[in-house]
């Protein structure tokens, strides 16, 4: 976590009247009172994926690929001693190989029924943007991975995970407000999400023991310059950041050909090209998940 | 694009064996030189996905193995899932030396490097375009194009690198799959094969050809295939594979001509290496492609251009880090007018399989079709060096002419194959009869010694003449 200094210049860096709230959010972190929640209709299809004889393993296997926090909850028992004392996986793949899939059914219905449900009345809509968008770049990750000739399975999950701080941050955010009975624009909390997200998603991938370059590429990925050990892999995620906000807001992605990123991933403009080119198949699979 | 001023004598396209060796060359005579990389770094595929990071890995594979085979020594037992980063420990740190040892190289010599991708203008001007798309270009008396070779990616195989690999991609894996289909029985399908085997990897190896490595001997190929069969391995012959298809949920399915399927964690599609000539605008200086798809060359190592001469896996067989080396000396120096002997045709093959292999000269098939031979063969279970170490599965071959006097060459399986090869090698550039491996004293107890015991078995076979 961070010290004391370090939080008061965070706080500093925030505007006058988002700082007490800020300064709570942040006591909270330090606790470690900080929840990752599901989604109520994923723990539901979760459900009713696992309790459906006819229902196949891959429909299963797309559903946890498909969402942040069930995925990250999944990997994070997967990952857990009693399943893989010495182990760190790195993929959905790789538990699946490992473990099973009828354990890893198993896993997520425990965490269907288990995990708290996001209850943040208002914020709906953007815990389904950060879902969304964690989705898209985590499809972008697989993309930019490929191009940069770094691994596409740890880059699926690093996309997918990235945002994982967000989503923590609006549940503790939303907790906050309905405790303090303070409201705050939907704008402040978007730059409280946007300064403090990295720390939370720093808390969760720590404590859930994910494996070392999901967690540096989760703090990393809007700085990847400084992450010293994973720094093509913090970049990939980055890009494909870049790559899903465009894309999911229907913006040109050729205004992105010459982002610094791309440079960094020693990635030419007809590469680039190629993979920007990629948009709509992307978006078919973002749409697919939608349909889910 | 803009035109910059500098003019070189030479400009070496691609920094691998070849192209460094060229610029080297050519700067130590006192020429102006350019070496263009498109990568960040140098070194080129050998360094960064070939031949450096297999060969550590393979190190470490050997460890793990032995490790094993001396479980009462020491309880051991790799951890499922183990990290191929963690297998390939030293390979940041070899490749990090070997870069740092070709920057140095690069800057003492004087050579200047432009990080970019280079396009053939003409046969004196080559356009270097940057990251940023910019183009700027460069005026050269001569250039030496060595940009090796990319993975071979034959129709209808779906290569993702994720679950589906090329031999460029197999080492971004980040963990130990528990089960690995290889495509191929070539040099790298055999070594990667092989190494993840004795990593305890569960591998099935499928090539359309009854055994691998055709272009050995047999009995040396199949003593490999004994080993890889003794470390659990899979080896399926005569069967052609006619579709792939990752399951989309942990297993990727090969279907084979025959209606077998086979379903394993990953796959590896090892089909060979072809030349790297995409976008270098050969067509620009008129420069075709041989049927092969490599760049033809003369004995000078010219191109059909003559300010513009190639080497390395560029120009085709043998496609070695260790003749590529020497084609770009002798490349840079053709270039330049500088004389040079012979070329040396004597070029031992390595291939860094469990257990190695190596040969130089004649196969024992090819000295029969040549008019006859005398085969001296010692098992390294005879030699005490190999019960010593309990390396009993070696090989060695010293084929003869016909006459049981002259060495046509030296073949050999298991480890250390690789170094103990030179020895041969050696003797047949000098000329020697087999007796010099009897009349010499080796160091004992090595696997040298195996040279004695082939040498004694071939003076034997020639006294019964």
């Amino acid at each position: 976590m961070i010290d004391e200094e370090q939080q008061s210049e965070l706080l500093l860096d925030l505007p006058v009247n988002l700082r007490e709230i800020g300064k709570q959010v942040l006591k909270r972190l330090q606790k470690g009172d900080v929840e990752v929640p599901l989604f109520p209709a994923i723990a539901t299809e979760v459900m009713r994926l696992a309790n459906t004889p006819d229902s196949s393993a891959s429909d299963l296997a797309d559903r946890i690929q498909s969402d942040l926090t069930l995925a990250g909850h999944v990997m994070r028992v997967a990952n857990s001693a009693m399943y893989t004392p010495s182990a760190s996986m790195v993929s959905l793949q790789q538990a699946i190989a490992r473990l099973g899939m009828n354990l890893i059914c198993e896993i997520s219905l425990s965490v269907a029924l288990n995990s708290k449900l996001f209850n943040a009345p208002g914020y709906d809509f953007r815990l389904s943007e950060i879902s969304q968008h964690s989705f898209c770049s985590a499809i972008w990750s697989k993309e930019v991975a490929r191009a940069a000739k770094a691994n596409v399975e740890t880059a699926f999950l690093c996309g997918l995970l990235h945002g994982i701080g967000k989503a923590a941050f609006l549940q503790t955010c939303a907790d906050l407000m309905q405790t303090t009975g303070k409201k705050f624009s939907s704008d402040d909390v978007q730059l409280l999400e946007d300064a403090l997200h990295p720390l939370f998603g720093r808390e969760i991938t720590n404590t859930w023991e994910m494996p070392e370059v999901v967690c540096e590429t989760t703090y990393y990925c809007n700085d990847f310059r400084s992450s010293k050990k994973y720094r093509q892999q913090a970049a990939v995620v980055h890009a494909s950041s870049l790559l899903a906000d465009a894309t999911l807001s229907g913006k040109d992605l050729f205004s992105l050909q010459a982002a610094r990123t791309f440079e960094e991933l020693n990635l030419y403009q007809d590469q680039v090209s190629v993979l920007l080119d990629k948009r709509d198949d992307v978006m078919d699979s973002v749409r697919a998940q939608q349909l889910q | 694009m803009s035109t910059h001023d500098a003019s070189f004598d030479v400009i070496v396209i691609g920094s691998g064996p070849a192209g460094q060796k060229a610029a080297v060359q050519s700067a130590k005579k006192g020429k102006r030189v350019a070496i263009i990389e498109q990568d960040r770094f140098l070194g080129g595929a050998c360094v960064h996905r070939g031949t450096i990071p297999s060969k550590t890995l393979r190190e470490n594979a050997l460890r793990v193995k032995k490790m094993r085979e001396n479980a009462s020594l020491c309880c051991f037992e790799l951890g499922e899932d183990t990290e191929v980063a963690a297998l390939l420990d030293r390979l940041g740190a070899v490749v990090d030396a070997h870069d740092g040892f070709l920057a140095r190289q690069v800057e003492r010599n004087g050579i200047v490097r432009l990080h970019g991708r280079a396009h053939l203008c003409d046969p004196k001007t080559v356009a270097l375009e940057g990251l940023n798309g910019d183009k700027v270009t460069y005026s050269s008396k001569s250039f030496v194009i060595a940009t090796g070779s990319v993975p071979r990616h034959p129709k209808g195989l779906p290569i993702d690198h994720e679950n589906i690999f090329d031999s460029d991609s197999i080492l971004t894996m980040t963990y130990l799959p528990p089960s690995l289909t290889v495509l191929g029985g070539g040099v790298i399908a055999s070594e990667y094969a092989s190494i993840f085997q004795a990593l305890g990897v569960k591998v099935t190896m499928i090539d359309r050809y009854d055994r691998p490595l055709g272009f050995m001997d047999g009995d040396l190929v199949e003593r490999f295939l004994e080993s890889f069969q003794e470390m659990g391995g899979t080896w399926l012959g005569n069967k052609t594979v006619e579709y792939v298809e990752w399951d989309g949920i942990a297993e990727v399915v090969a279907r084979c001509d025959d209606g077998t399927e086979y379903r394993n964690a990953k796959l590896l599609v090892a089909a060979g290496r072809v030349a790297n000539v995409e976008g270098l605008g050969l067509e620009n200086l008129g420069l075709a492609l041989n049927a092969h798809g490599n760049i033809s060359v003369d004995e000078q190592l010219c191109t059909s251009v003559a300010s513009v001469f190639a080497a390395g896996d560029v120009i085709g067989p043998p496609a070695l880090a260790s003749a590529s080396m020497e084609q770009g000396r002798r490349a840079a120096c053709n270039a330049l007018g500088v004389e040079i002997g012979e070329t040396a045709k004597l070029i031992p093959a390595g291939i860094y399989s469990i257990p190695e292999l190596s040969g130089v000269g004649l196969t024992e098939q090819q000295a029969l079709e040549q008019g006859g031979a005398i085969v001296g063969k010692a098992g390294f279970d005879e030699i005490s060096r190999g019960q010593i170490s309990g390396v009993k599965d070696g090989l060695l071959k010293i084929i003869c002419d016909a006459g049981g006097d002259k060495i046509l060459g030296v073949q050999i399986v298991g480890e250390g194959a690789t170094e103990l090869v030179h020895i041969g090698q050696m003797a047949m550039l000098s000329g020697s009869s087999v007796d010099i491996f009897v009349e010499s004293i080796f160091n004992f107890p090595t696997f040298a010694e195996a040279y004695r015991v082939a040498a004694l078995s071939v003076i034997g076979q020639r006294s019964k003449k």
